[in-house]
């Protein structure tokens, strides 16, 4: 049985004047058709570049070194543009933070929905367009969608312009949504109910989702898997639930630990020393050892693989493990 | 009378009935209006604050949280002047302080110091960091000698985890949480007894944010500091403040300490947005849904500002303005319904 999607020992490199920087180097993982799975990190840790490049839409000068994004067990990782064209946006959707730079100011709601349904079937007729892009307004909870259809924007609320971007990712009937920080820029309140909604969607659409967030709480809210990235590769993967509750990793651990918890108010949190490299300046091993309290000499010499464990559902790159 | 000039002594800070309002009706043309016939003129104001009313005690945390535009961020600049309020008085450690000039105000401004959430944006590009730290110490005190205020500067870096090496290097050479390090340097380099943070860490990512965290509790600790601290983030008020005041729209709803506000809270609005707050572990999502929307700060709601999105709403809460009251446990509320037993 063929996974929704799987990625394979993806490489994705930035061309530079002094040679070649890897972003993405060697990531694994699958989503299955309604199964939610969260890709954690800090800035920089590669999430967001993981995102883009399932769809193919890293710029210039990034490209995909070597590895296989297979989509309903097809590589679409070498597809044409024009090819693509049938796949992003189409069966593939995504969602990005800021849903002001989502949405053309000038257009409104209506007309962009109708665009984009257009795009994707030619010959689909206004009429029918309109009764598609109601449908998905409702979907999404925005009250009198015929009368929104005609509005700007500008006359929403941030919480309700996402709704609008997630409806309209939902006109084509993806099978897979890649949500790119979708609540970061929103209040609790608005988050909670946009989380729920990609839930709800999932549920019911049998749709796959790849939320990608630097905010743990919701991930481990939201997914069902979870996978931890640092410094452009994965340190650990498994069921959202196991690897909150039993970090393996120092970084998850140490992350996990980092977080406000309110058990311990007022004592210091436990802080992970130092700060991300950079993708120019990686450390040598195991890029996590300078900040790790658990570094031995192995760590400097040699780069951990990412082991599958006796359960045969988690996965970590560590040499504390084997 | 005497009673209570002792009590605010011993507050660092008192706001009594606060108000801001921002005037954003613009030229005259925008104000005209065409009305029955006739030009009317018009203004437009954004009520940022309305009537607010704390006290913030020596030594301790005081948090101020709310959603995007609930006047959180006016608050913490009314309170060190640097937005004049409409009305109402401000009083540091018992003297009034909202009326004075720029001059009287400077010998405060050395006591209140604030610190800012875009580490981008708040260091002067063009400074070194031992310029961006030396500013305030020789303009407060013009008196201190040169090696003094190396030997300060130098002793703050260490303190805030910058290696005093780095002070002839500028801003652009620092990673975020560094930079954030910077500028609570700054603020410290006057030893005052009072900060507002506005946001100091949401800016930054969640292992740096720690470290930040940790770095004001250490100063809190070293130098007896007094902190009002602003933000969004419910779990980092819930680990860091000692009492905690949720605002709305504009208004206080909820003041209370930390331990009493996270385990009981009593308003409305505060226990949906407790109840929204994403938690490790926590499978799925049992959050209180609120109908509606945050309304507009330029036509406030009659009555409870919350009124419209309530649960509990009644008659009376569109009419009447509820009152901060006194609960046993020292929590403020304003809310009709637990004043009069129905929520």
């Amino acid at each position: 049985m063929t996974k929704l999607l799987e990625v394979n020992d993806l490489v994705v490199n930035f061309a530079l004047r002094f040679g070649d920087l890897t972003a993405l180097n060697g990531i694994s993982f699958d989503v299955d058709s309604g199964e939610r799975l969260g890709l954690v990190g800090e800035s920089g840790a590669g999430k967001s570049v993981a995102g883009f490049s399932i769809i193919n839409l890293i710029s210039k000068p990034g490209y995909i070194a070597s590895g296989a994004v297979l989509f309903e067990g097809r590589d679409i990782s070498a597809l044409s543009t024009e090819q693509m064209r049938h796949i992003r946006g189409n069966r593939i959707s995504m969602i990005f933070q800021d849903p002001m730079m989502t949405l053309n100011p000038v257009l409104t709601i209506g007309t962009q929905m109708v665009e984009t349904l257009k795009a994707h079937r030619p010959k689909i007729s206004r009429q029918e367009a309109e009764r598609i892009a109601l449908e998905k307004l409702s979907q999404v909870y925005i009250p009198s969608p015929e009368k929104r259809l005609q509005q700007y924007p500008h006359e929403f609320s941030g919480g309700m312009r996402q709704r609008i971007v997630i409806a309209i990712s939902l006109l084509t009937d993806p099978a897979l949504i890649i949500a790119d920080e979708p609540t970061t820029a929103l209040d609790v309140t608005i988050q909670a109910e946009i989380m729920d909604l990609l839930m709800e969607l999932c549920t019911t659409q049998k749709m796959g989702l790849i939320l990608i967030s630097h905010d743990l709480g919701v991930v481990s809210q939201t997914t069902q898997k979870i996978t931890v990235m640092y410094a452009g590769k994965i340190v650990e993967s498994g069921p959202t639930h196991d690897v909150v509750a039993a970090p393996k990793h120092p970084y998850t651990q140490g992350l996990i630990s980092a977080l406000p918890q309110g058990l311990h108010g007022g004592k210091r949190l436990n802080q992970i020393p130092g700060s991300m490299p950079n993708l120019t300046s990686i450390p040598p091993g195991c890029s996590f050892h300078p900040r790790c309290t658990h570094a031995m000499d192995i760590c400097i010499q040699h780069t951990p693989e990412l082991q599958t464990d006796e359960t045969g559902s988690r996965q970590v790159a560590c040499h504390l493990y084997g | 009378m005497r009673e209570k000039f002792t009590v605010s002594l011993d507050k660092v800070l008192r706001v009594e009935s606060l108000v801001k309002h921002f005037d954003i009706s613009g030229g005259l043309l925008d104000q005209l209006q065409w009305e029955n016939g006739r030009f009317r003129r018009q203004y437009t104001t954004v009520k940022a604050l309305n009537d607010v009313d704390f006290s913030i005690f020596p030594g301790e945390t005081f948090s101020v949280v709310g959603e995007s535009g609930c006047g959180k961020s006016t608050l913490g600049r009314a309170v060190l002047g640097l937005h004049g309020p409409n009305s109402g008085k401000v009083f540091y450690r018992g003297e009034r302080i909202d009326h004075l000039t720029p001059k009287q105000m400077l010998p405060y401004r050395q006591k209140m110091q604030m610190v800012f959430q875009d580490p981008y944006a708040s260091l002067n590009p063009r400074m070194t960091v031992q310029q961006i730290l030396e500013e305030p110490v020789v303009f407060h005190n013009p008196g201190m000698r040169p090696n003094e205020v190396k030997d300060k500067v130098a002793a703050i870096m260490q303190q805030v985890g910058v290696d005093p090496a780095w002070s002839y290097r500028y801003p652009h050479e620092f990673s975020g949480g560094q930079r954030q390090r910077i500028s609570i340097a700054r603020a410290l380099m006057v030893d005052p007894e009072f900060v507002v943070a506005d946001e100091p860490i949401s800016a930054l990512d969640v292992s740096i944010q720690a470290q930040i965290l940790n770095l004001l509790m250490d100063a809190q600790e070293q130098h007896g500091l007094t902190y009002m601290f602003i933000t969004h983030d419910l779990s980092v008020v819930e680990h860091f403040s000692t009492r905690v005041a949720v605002m709305y729209l504009g208004t206080i709803c909820e003041l209370a300490r930390t331990e009493d506000l996270f385990s009981h809270p009593r308003h409305p609005y505060t226990q949906a947005l407790l109840s929204a707050i994403p938690r490790l572990g926590r499978v799925g999502s049992s959050h209180i849904k609120l109908k509606g929307e945050v309304p507009t700060p330029i036509h406030l709601p009659s009555g409870c500002v919350f009124h419209g999105r309530c649960p509990h709403m009644r008659p009376v809460c569109q009419e009447e303005i509820p009152r901060l009251i006194d609960l046993e446990n020292g929590t403020r509320i304003a809310c009709h319904g637990v004043e009069q037993g129905w929520v």
